[in-house]
């Protein structure tokens, strides 16, 4: 009997053609989810940016990672969730609070939130180092914690692509849950600070 | 009796080339194994081409072991179980006519065997046999008595009574 055989590979081929097929569908996948696994952003290489309204066009993400001109800046993601929806509260407290650096928020939003105990406060280091003109702020028990993006009478660059809501104002807030905030947040990552470098991009 | 096969001689032989079959698939995996690890480790953020080169190796290895596995593999570790099965077997001994080579084959310890019709005469009755052989053997002859040795209906050896 032939060890090696056409024959006998054909005979067996009926029974194990399963085999095959599943290996290239199971090669595919299994490599597609290593090499993605590893070559994922690093969280000093990403900036997530929740958004309190819709977002009609999301190419502004590749505008902003060229005007930050910063190469460690790899990735900007966008989290869109609409007051309106029901699971919004849910949303901006996993999505919002937890894993953005970066948000911007409605007025009506804000107004049933403790700002300091989920943003970073504005200090002078930051007005100074990171901003290049004069701001409006959110001020929450008089300390500055967001800045204002958009006002009835204020337009935004962001507003041929975020369909905001004209009758309200728009601020935009630092994470203090963000590891992209150099050692002002929760996090002590002194070398990551782009969160605050994409402000003064986001603003205008 | 001319003996078909040397059932020792067999086991050896099948134990031989099967440790070497084990050994040149052990090489093959790890060369296999070692580009897709150095392909994985080396690649950057731009990673299409060794993501690419990677599946493609992953289906030739993944192909390979199927075929290794359902097909030379499994057949001479059949083989071999066969062949220490005949070493330490009883021997059957009887007088049978062999008439014909059946076209179909039969499968028996997971290998393919031809199979002789044969009657067997045993004092006052006669009756159909099949006789299973690995090879046909050409010097066998029909329509004659001869004196076999079996196992499990598998030919062993034969001898021309004349």
């Amino acid at each position: 009997m032939k060890i090696f055989s056409w024959q006998n590979f054909k005979k067996r081929l009926a029974y194990d053609w399963i085999y095959y097929v599943l290996s290239i569908v199971l090669s595919i996948v299994l490599w597609r989810g290593a090499f993605g696994l590893l070559h994922r952003y690093k969280f000093y290489e990403k900036i997530e940016l929740f958004i309190a309204a819709n977002i009609v066009n999301d190419s502004f993400n590749e505008e902003i990672i060229l005007q930050v001109n910063d190469p460690s800046l790899k990735s900007f993601e966008l989290n869109q969730a609409l007051p309106s929806d029901s699971a919004f509260a849910s949303k901006l407290q996993y999505v919002g609070y937890q894993y953005s650096d970066l948000l911007i928020l409605s007025e009506s939003v804000i107004s049933n939130i403790a700002c300091d105990e989920v943003f970073l406060l504005i200090d002078q280091e930051i007005k100074e180092s990171y901003l290049e003109k004069e701001e409006e702020y959110f001020l929450f028990e008089e300390e500055s914690y967001g800045f204002l993006l958009r006002d009835v009478n204020k337009s935004s660059w962001l507003d041929e692509y975020i369909n905001f809501d004209i009758s309200e104002k728009y601020y935009l807030f630092v994470s203090g849950a963000s590891q992209n905030i150099s050692n002002k947040g929760n996090y002590q990552t002194p070398e990551y600070d782009l969160a605050l470098k994409c402000l003064k991009v986001l603003l205008g | 009796m001319k003996e078909i096969f040397d059932s020792t001689a067999q086991y050896l032989e099948s134990k031989k080339k099967l440790r070497q079959l084990i050994v040149y698939y052990f090489v093959f995996s790890f060369v296999i194994l070692g580009a897709l690890l150095t392909f994985f480790l080396i690649s950057n953020d731009n990673y299409l081409l060794p993501l690419i080169i990677n599946i493609v190796l992953t289906i030739i290895f993944a192909w390979g072991s199927i075929y290794f596995f359902t097909n030379p593999f499994k057949i001479l570790y059949s083989m071999n179980t066969f062949f220490r099965d005949l070493d330490y077997s009883n021997f059957l001994e009887s007088e049978v006519v062999i008439l014909s080579v059946q076209k179909r084959k039969a499968f028996k310890y997971g290998l393919e065997f031809f199979v002789y019709e044969a009657l067997e005469k045993s004092e006052n009755t006669t009756h159909q046999r099949n006789l299973y052989v690995l090879e046909l053997d050409e010097n066998i002859v029909f329509n004659k008595t001869i004196k076999i040795k079996t196992i499990g209906n598998i030919l062993v050896a034969y001898e021309d009574t004349k």
